[in-house]
């Protein structure tokens, strides 16, 4: 036990590398922060002159807080891009796996998924771990309530079992409750069976990974004894509709550049994104069994986003937590419209706020604190954005008339100075951190041919802009969904666990509507008020207004499959891959499935039914 | 083996050897909140907060 009753693990001493490592991490946090300090700065000293020219009030100040923490928030996100903008300039050779190999174990945990889509993964990933070499058992883990799937869970397991010959290296246990989650289902594995393996490698239903990537990971955990879970950078793969595209061509066209930013800056105490990961066991259990917190949800009960909170307690024991964006060959799908993102954001919303709860928890590093800061902020920060627009619109109405004779007996009226300079210079600002990351990417794609496997330069270019035209416009309904969701947490609604709605597609324009109308009933009302009482700023709201005006064709079309030509990535060429694998065996699963209830149908009819070995 | 022959063997196949080994190991439960005032004060400034913000009654 450490001080302050913290259970402390005996975590491994850190090498020179590591500690060269944790210094250029605070150079860089030293930089990012400063940068945003300057951008906020600077933002909120525009804002104040052109205010200045009626007198500043008390919603001036106000705007200029919100405008100071707001593009603070947005320099912090454009500072990480530039940060992983220069490539890595030491590319340490990966050695591979030290024999004997080391037990290791691949977790799927699942709750109420799709069991053929499931299943059929793991058959992939088997086929590819055989291919290379890894011996690996594989363990699912299901927490599935309904008894009808969960015996739908065990006849697919069966074929699982029958077409691997997975007896008795791939393994399926359902828990009889599924306390804590998927934070409790891990943990409920590793009490029981974590001995028996040295590292473990966390995935979700929906995660696909390549066999040599399993070995690679492996390599890089015997590598390094202090490390104590190594992150890969997922890329969606199987997108079908615009705002999926978007996603998928997001995460592989510009994630990597993030992700080499964040690696710099947080360094040894890096990010745990709760699967495509691996573990090292031994300091998963001594660092990673999450209690629950007292008082009830949103706020306590089970720790809903779990994994920033294991990596965190994983630095406080002394592990190293790292990410790796060069890791090739983990995949994962992504949601398909703004409905499925949204539910899914809801539930990391109310996860990120719970860690308001602990921001002083015992014995954590600083920087693990400001991790969860960053979180909870990610998701506050459209309250504030929203609460600018606000501030903005009091600040005219209240602003005094302007006096055009402000002495006795003055011959010439003296008018206010003209402040649409600032206000253009600060508008300019901050459409420039949210472009130029994403220009800076694209150049440097450009240049170093990256965007050859996005079709080329032209083509790559066009998807950018088409992405930054897109994500603009649906920014105001993102807000607005953040926002609800945000204030629900904060009214004290827990929005539970819903399953994932996986492979969810195209809407139609009736649940567009049902989804979107409030945001278009909201951003009308707010138009008409402004219109009423401050007509100079209609104008300044239209970017805001009229895609929330548009909501519902935004929710509806976006989930269709338009702009096929765009957003082309290079994990789209699944030749070869344990993707194209994972499509091959669920194509003949769901087509025996189907076959299979065919003839069931014929059975009931008087035939026999015939079913096929 | 397909779906319907799948489900007929399910329910016998079902048994411990589906189950993964048995290797316990020890995993301390973590201290993630002080105890006593500093929790209750965290504990009542979020509690107030829900009850501030429970007018929204949001759907």
């Amino acid at each position: 036990m450490g001080e302050d009753g913290v259970r402390m693990s005996t975590g491994p001493v850190g090498s020179q590398a590591r500690q060269d490592d944790v210094r250029r991490a605070r150079l860089y946090r030293v930089i990012a922060l400063g940068f945003s300090a300057v951008a906020a700065t600077t933002a909120t000293v525009l804002l104040l002159e052109a205010a200045v020219a009626d007198g500043n009030d008390v919603w001036d100040y106000a705007r200029a807080s919100l405008i100071f923490l707001t593009t603070a928030w947005l320099s912090w996100g454009a500072a990480q891009a530039l940060l992983g903008l220069p490539g890595r300039t030491r590319q340490p050779a990966v050695a591979d796996i030290v024999m004997p190999q080391p037990r290791t174990v691949v977790l799927v945990p699942i709750c109420n998924e799709d069991p053929v889509a499931t299943f059929a993964r793991i058959a992939a990933m088997d086929a590819s771990l055989l291919a290379s070499g890894v011996a690996t058992d594989i363990a699912v883990l299901s927490d599935t309530r309904d008894e009808d799937a969960a015996a739908h869970e065990r006849n697919t397991f069966v074929r699982l079992l029958e077409e691997t010959s997975g007896h008795g290296r791939i393994f399926y246990r359902r828990r009889q409750d599924n306390r804590g989650r998927k934070a409790g289902n891990i943990e409920d594995f590793i009490r029981n069976s974590g001995a028996a393996y040295e590292f473990a490698v966390i995935l979700d239903a929906d995660s696909l990974m390549e066999g040599a990537t399993i070995r690679r990971m492996i390599a890089q955990m015997q590598a390094d004894p202090s490390l104590g879970l190594l992150q890969t950078l997922p890329k969606i793969v199987g997108a079908g509709s615009l705002f999926g595209r978007a996603m998928q061509f997001a995460a592989s066209f510009f994630s990597p550049v993030f992700a080499r930013g964040l690696a710099r800056m947080q360094g040894d105490t890096g990010p745990f994104w709760g699967h495509n990961a691996i573990i090292r066991t031994e300091a998963f259990a001594q660092s990673c069994a999450l209690p629950p917190l007292s008082g009830l949800p949103p706020f306590g009960g089970h720790i809903l986003s779990h994994d920033y909170v294991e990596a965190a307690l994983l630095a406080r024991g002394g592990w190293s937590v790292q990410v790796d964006e060069t890791i090739p060959g983990s995949f994962e799908e992504g949601p398909e419209n703004v409905l499925s993102f949204a539910k899914r954001d809801r539930r990391w919303c109310q996860g990120n706020l719970q860690h308001i709860r602990l921001l002083t928890a015992p014995g954590l590093r600083a920087w693990s604190r400001f991790v969860f800061v960053q979180g909870i902020f990610a998701y506050i920060v459209s309250l504030l954005w929203g609460l600018f627009l606000l501030a903005s619109i009091a600040a005219t109405v209240m602003a005094p008339a302007p006096d055009y004779f402000p002495e006795p007996y003055q011959l010439f009226p003296v008018f206010p100075s003209d402040r649409t300079q600032q206000i253009i210079a600060l508008g300019m600002g901050i459409v420039g951190l949210l472009v130029v990351p994403k220009l800076g990417i694209l150049i440097q794609a450009i240049v170093t041919r990256r965007a050859d496997g996005f079709g080329g330069g032209a083509l790559a270019a066009a998807s950018v802009l088409v992405e930054l035209l897109l994500s603009s416009l649906m920014a105001p309904v993102m807000l607005m969904y953040q926002s609800k969701a945000v204030l629900q947490v904060l009214s004290g609604r827990d929005g539970g666990w819903p399953a994932n709605q996986r492979g969810e597609g195209s809407l139609t324009l009736g649940q567009g509507l049902r989804a979107g109308l409030w945001i278009s009933v909201f951003g009308a009302v707010a138009l008409l008020g402004v219109w009423q009482i401050a007509p100079a700023l209609v104008l300044w709201l239209m970017p805001v207004s009229l895609p929330m005006l548009a909501a519902p064709l935004l929710i509806t079309y976006s989930s269709r499959d338009i702009f096929g030509g765009l957003f082309r990535t290079p994990e789209e060429d699944e030749r070869g891959t344990v993707v194209a694998t994972y499509r091959a065996i669920h194509a003949r699963w769901t087509s025996a499935t189907a076959t299979t209830t065919s003839a069931a149908g014929d059975a009931d009819a008087g035939e026999p039914a015939n079913v096929a070995a | 083996m397909n779906m319907e022959a799948a489900a007929l063997n399910a329910t016998a196949v079902e048994a411990t050897h589906w189950e993964p080994p048995m290797a316990p190991m020890d995993m301390p439960r973590q201290i993630l909140e002080r105890d006593g005032s500093a929790r209750q004060g965290a504990s009542a400034s979020l509690g107030w907060m829900s009850r501030f913000a429970s007018f929204l009654h949001l759907a």
